[in-house]
Formats: C-alpha cells, sequence, structure tokens
C-alpha cells in the first residue's frame, strides 16, 4: 500500500473487499472450513489497513468515517456512479 | 441494517453513450429477472428461514444485489447522461424519455414497471430455494443475451461479464442452502412438512 | 493460495465468439443400457439420493484465484468460473 495513489488503493480496497465477499458466501454455508476462514482472514487485514490509508488520506468511505470537524466531507464529489468516481 | 460503502463492488467507465444499449440494460434495473427482484426476493425470503448458514446466505446475497442494482443504474447513467434531443429521436429512447427524462426507474426493458409480482416468497425453505436457484438462472440468461448485444463496447461488456459470473456463483450457493435445509429433514419424505411452519404439529405415524 | 495471473480457463481467452471451433465440450456418461430385450429404462437409483428432489454437489475451498484475478473474473473460486461461450464447440 506504500506508494499507491487514490486510484490505485481504492482499486485494491475494491479487490480485496471483493475476495472477502466471495470467500464470505463461502464460509456462510461452510463456517467451520478452516482454509476459507484464513484466507478471509488474511484478505481482512489488508483490507483494513488500506482502507485506514485511504480514509487519513482521501476521506471517508462510509458516513461512520468522517474525520473533518469543520465539513461533512461525506457529502463530496465524485459519487461512484459519476465517471470519475471509478477506478 | 445496511451500510453504504462510497465505491462500486466493480468499476464501471463508460465514456460513450448508446441509448440503445441503455433501453435493454435497464432490464436488469427494474425487470422480472434483474437486480431489484432479486435483491427483494432474497431480503424477503430471510424471515421465514429457521437454518442461520440460509439466513446468512439470503442477507449477503440480498445485500450483494443491491450493490448490483447500483452497478446497473451506473451503467444506464453512464449510457445515456450526454445524449443529445436527436440521439434520443433517432434510438427510441423518447418512449422513456418523455416520462424519466434520463433519470433511472426501475421498468424491464418491455416497459413493464417492476412490481413484487415479479418475485415470490412462499415461507417455504424448500420452495423458496428453487425460486431462488432459478432467479439466479433467469439472470444468468439475462446477461447472456446483454452480452451478445454488447460485445462491441468493452467498456459495457466487463461488468456485464462480472455480473453474469456472480449469478453462477450465487446458484451455487443457493445449491448448498438446500443441501443444508435438507440435513435436517426426513431424507425420505422432505415433503412432510413445513420447518418454517409446522414446528408444532404433532408427527404422524406411518401406516 | 493461488498466484495464477492467467486468470482465464485453459481453453478460451476470452471465448464469447473469438473461438469458434477451437471450443471443445465434452458430454456427460449415459447410464448403462438395460440387458435383454426389456425397453423400460432402469433408472440408477443413487444411494442416499431418492427421487423427487435434486442434488448439488458440494464445493471445496480449492482453486482458489488471488484478488486481482478473482476481481476481473467475478468469483475467486476457478472452479465456478463458467464463462458465456455464445456458441457450442466441437465435441471431443
Amino acid at each position: 500500500m506504500n506508494k499507491m495513489n487514490k486510484k490505485q488503493l481504492m482499486r485494491f480496497i475494491t479487490e480485496v473487499s471483493f475476495a472477502m465477499d466471495d470467500i464470505a458466501l463461502y464460509l456462510d454455508l461452510h463456517p467451520s472450513c478452516q482454509k476459507a476462514l484464513a484466507s478471509y482472514d488474511n484478505y481482512k487485514n489488508m483490507r483494513n489497513q488500506a482502507v485506514k490509508d485511504y480514509i487519513s488520506i482521501y476521506g471517508p468511505i462510509n458516513k461512520y468515517q468522517v474525520n473533518d470537524t469543520n465539513y461533512f466531507s461525506w457529502i463530496n464529489d465524485p459519487w461512484p456512479w459519476e465517471r470519475e468516481g471509478n477506478c | 441494517m445496511w451500510i453504504y460503502e462510497k465505491r462500486l463492488q466493480f468499476p464501471v467507465n463508460i465514456k460513450e453513450t448508446n441509448a440503445k444499449l441503455a433501453q435493454d440494460i435497464i432490464s436488469q434495473y427494474g425487470g422480472p429477472d434483474g437486480e431489484l427482484s432479486a435483491s427483494m426476493r432474497y431480503l424477503s425470503q430471510r424471515y421465514s428461514m429457521t437454518d442461520p448458514k440460509v439466513k446468512a446466505a439470503l442477507t449477503d446475497i440480498g445485500t450483494e444485489e443491491l450493490g448490483h442494482l447500483e452497478m446497473i443504474g451506473t451503467i444506464v447513467h453512464q449510457l445515456t447522461r450526454d445524449l443529445s434531443i436527436e440521439e434520443i429521436k433517432a434510438s427510441g429512447f423518447d418512449k422513456y424519455y418523455v416520462d424519466h427524462t434520463i433519470g433511472i426507474w426501475p421498468q424491464a426493458a418491455g416497459g413493464i414497471p417492476f412490481n413484487a409480482c415479479e418475485f415470490q416468497c412462499k415461507g417455504d425453505p424448500i420452495t423458496d430455494l428453487f425460486e431462488d436457484m432459478a432467479a439466479e438462472q433467469k439472470a444468468r440468461s439475462t446477461y447472456d443475451n446483454i452480452l451478445r448485444l454488447c460485445k462491441d463496447y468493452p467498456d459495457v461488456y466487463e461488468p456485464i461479464k462480472f455480473l453474469r459470473e456472480r449469478e453462477i456463483v450465487h446458484f451455487q450457493r443457493f445449491g448448498e442452502c438446500l443441501e443444508a435445509v435438507k440435513e435436517t429433514l426426513d431424507f425420505k419424505n422432505f415433503y412432510a412438512f413445513n420447518p418454517s411452519f409446522d414446528t408444532k404439529a404433532p408427527c404422524l405415524k406411518n401406516s | 493460495m493461488e498466484q495464477n495471473r492467467n486468470c482465464n480457463r485453459s481453453s478460451q481467452n476470452r471465448c464469447f465468439y473469438n473461438q469458434g471451433n477451437s471450443v471443445k465440450y465434452t458430454t456427460q456418461p449415459r447410464n448403462s443400457k438395460p440387458a435383454g430385450n426389456d425397453s423400460c429404462p432402469h433408472p440408477t437409483q443413487v444411494p442416499g439420493r431418492p427421487v423427487g428432489m435434486t442434488y448439488i454437489p458440494e464445493q471445496a475451498f480449492e482453486n482458489i484465484y488471488d484478488a486481482k484475478c478473482g476481481l476481473m473474473e467475478g468469483t475467486m473460486f476457478k472452479d465456478l468460473n463458467l464463462i458465456f461461450c455464445g456458441i457450442r464447440g466441437k465435441q471431443i
């Protein structure tokens, strides 16, 4: 995650989040699978760090993460359906 | 409770307008086999399920489908937002535009508005899971049809290909849900009772 | 975790309309034919799988893509990556 720009970091978050999405669905049906649990944990750690880095520099990804005490930066453009909002 | 993340599950970056494609792809927004239908189906069915694995899967897949709804809305929005009035008139998009301009409204490509008749929640786990497996196949077929229409437009093709693959994965998961439900039933007669309803009925002796 | 940059299955890159006759497929073996002159098929009862119900095979946690490939393909599970060809290939 060092030296990633905003677009690259968001792309990384998209990738590890998706990995967790698909592995979590598998775990919903196989909750005791050790291999899947280990993989989920691995991606969770990567994701947590990446999100922490992202929101500290570029602003919140969800509305519970706003740290700016002068302005509710959650409202800022771009939003994901806009071209500039995508990696 | 839902938390929204300010990102798409898979990026959508469409650089050229295309009103004809938009009119077809909107079926996956508000059509019978589209993402809104899928999401409402799964999120509604989970209340009457008994197995925690199934409650989790329906919640998580229903939630993911809302993310897919957002992707489809984004695709249609990016395909239509810079349309000129001449393009609108030439493409047949004028019929939608008259009522919605370039807003996004849930309807099928043929014009039928989204409605709850497009999905079922029967309150019986086996029935509902077959409904869900069928729904995923219907969505997959719809995406096959859309892929045929957009194969020359890679910006559109890539997110649609992603969404189609998700349907196949969901189908497998719903199948595994069915296997989980069956584990608690009598394998000589899976249909003897509805585990979501007949919890207090006395067992009938076999004749 | 499988570090496989070649996300796609071995036979196709992007199958749709690109491959024509180079797409190959196999068919499932049919049930064994009945002996003698009996024209009624003898269904093969699978133990533990009575009629009147469908059965879905369990999936193992194996053949997993890395996250980069997984996102591009739409699944982390190579065995579920069943791409659209839009054309019937040549039976092998």
